[in-house]
């Protein structure tokens, strides 16, 4: 009986456990956040390849989409008289577009976009600020708009925006 | 600035809109809770009439279903750096503030170039330089922006004049 006990093999001792350490062991570090600004280089984050527009083509897309909404009463969700929803951020706005956009007419807007696109070393952002601030000499456009210093020459630019001024509409 | 751009939004439908009208019940309800919403970085202005949805799922539990919708927006965001118009208005003694859409920013004192002065015996109270710069509530004026502080519906920023050195154009001066 003793031998036989004896024979049985031993189990073998379960192999040590093997420490693994936590996948993470620290918080995950916040992904540093980049600057976005207008400057010398414009740094948009994540609006940098998004479509920009000027204060007179936003006024000009938006007055579009509240008069399809007018016309056709039938697909107007929020109901035929109403041509958005009345909050105070968007009344805001309307004003604000009425007051400082500075091509109401939309050929004018045309002849604009299409003076803008002629120059091909302008971004997005670039022409819609000059569209948005409609300034009178390059100087203040370079100052205003301090990514424009190293891609137009100010003669060129002058003559663009003597151009420009010629688009826009009398005020009083 | 304003922006054209492509947005998604997930929307929550009650069971007593399904039917023939699901399409236009998701679009009214997209209509009236984004446009004028704000993300605390940008605010969305004017939703385009074009957009898509998904095929709607039923969220276990609740008889709701969910639909994710893409659409495009016309969205205004304001960047550090950027030289925008706006117009004044409460003007205090240490500086003024100016109202850009959605936007209120602050011009303190020393934002404000040193010749123009604060005018309390004029009614309403100034700022005035005593020749053709006169800032008051109504005023049209050009600042670039110095900081922005986004909060979870409203942005609020500081603005100078010292910088934008054309505060007064000739097309926007006070009318």
């Amino acid at each position: 009986m003793d031998d036989d006990q004896r024979e049985v093999p031993r189990a073998a001792p379960p192999p040590p456990p093997i420490f693994r350490a936590p996948k993470q062991v620290s918080r995950p570090k916040a992904v540093i956040q980049q600057e976005e600004e207008l400057g010398a280089e414009p740094k948009l984050g994540d609006f940098e390849n998004v479509h920009a527009l000027s204060v007179s083509e936003a006024r000009a897309v938006i007055a579009a989409v509240h008069t399809k909404r007018k016309k056709e009463p039938g697909t107007n969700p929020l109901g035929a008289d109403r041509v958005h929803n009345d909050s105070q951020t968007i009344t805001a706005f309307m004003e604000y577009l009425e007051t400082f956009s500075r091509y109401k007419q939309n050929e004018n807007l045309h002849a604009l976009s299409g003076l803008l696109d002629s120059q091909p070393e302008l971004n997005s952002v670039e022409k819609a600020m000059l569209g948005s601030l409609a300034c009178d000499s390059a100087d203040e456009a370079k100052t205003l708009i301090p990514s424009l210093s190293t891609k137009m020459s100010d003669d060129a630019l002058q003559s663009m925006l003597d151009e420009m001024q010629k688009l826009q509409d009398r005020f009083g | 600035m304003f922006f054209l751009k492509e947005l998604e939004k997930t929307i929550q439908l009650h069971p007593s809109y399904f039917g023939p009208l699901i399409r236009s019940h998701i679009h009214r309800e997209l209509l009236t809770k984004e446009e004028g919403s704000s993300t605390g970085k940008f605010t969305i202005v004017c939703i385009l009439d074009s957009f898509e949805i998904s095929d709607g799922q039923v969220i276990p539990g609740s008889g709701y279903a969910e639909y994710i919708v893409h659409y495009k927006a016309i969205v205004w965001r304001p960047y550090k750096g950027e030289v925008m118009d706006g117009v004044v208005t409460s003007v205090i003694r240490s500086g003024f503030f100016v109202d850009c859409g959605s936007l209120q920013a602050f011009v303190g004192r020393s934002m404000i170039p040193s010749d123009i002065k604060f005018d309390q015996t004029a009614t309403p109270a100034q700022w005035t330089d005593n020749g053709e710069q006169v800032i008051e509530k109504g005023t049209n004026i050009r600042i670039k922006i110095k900081g922005l502080r986004s909060e979870v519906d409203k942005m609020y920023a500081i603005g100078t004049m010292k910088e934008a050195c054309y505060p007064f154009h000739p097309l926007l001066s006070s009318s």
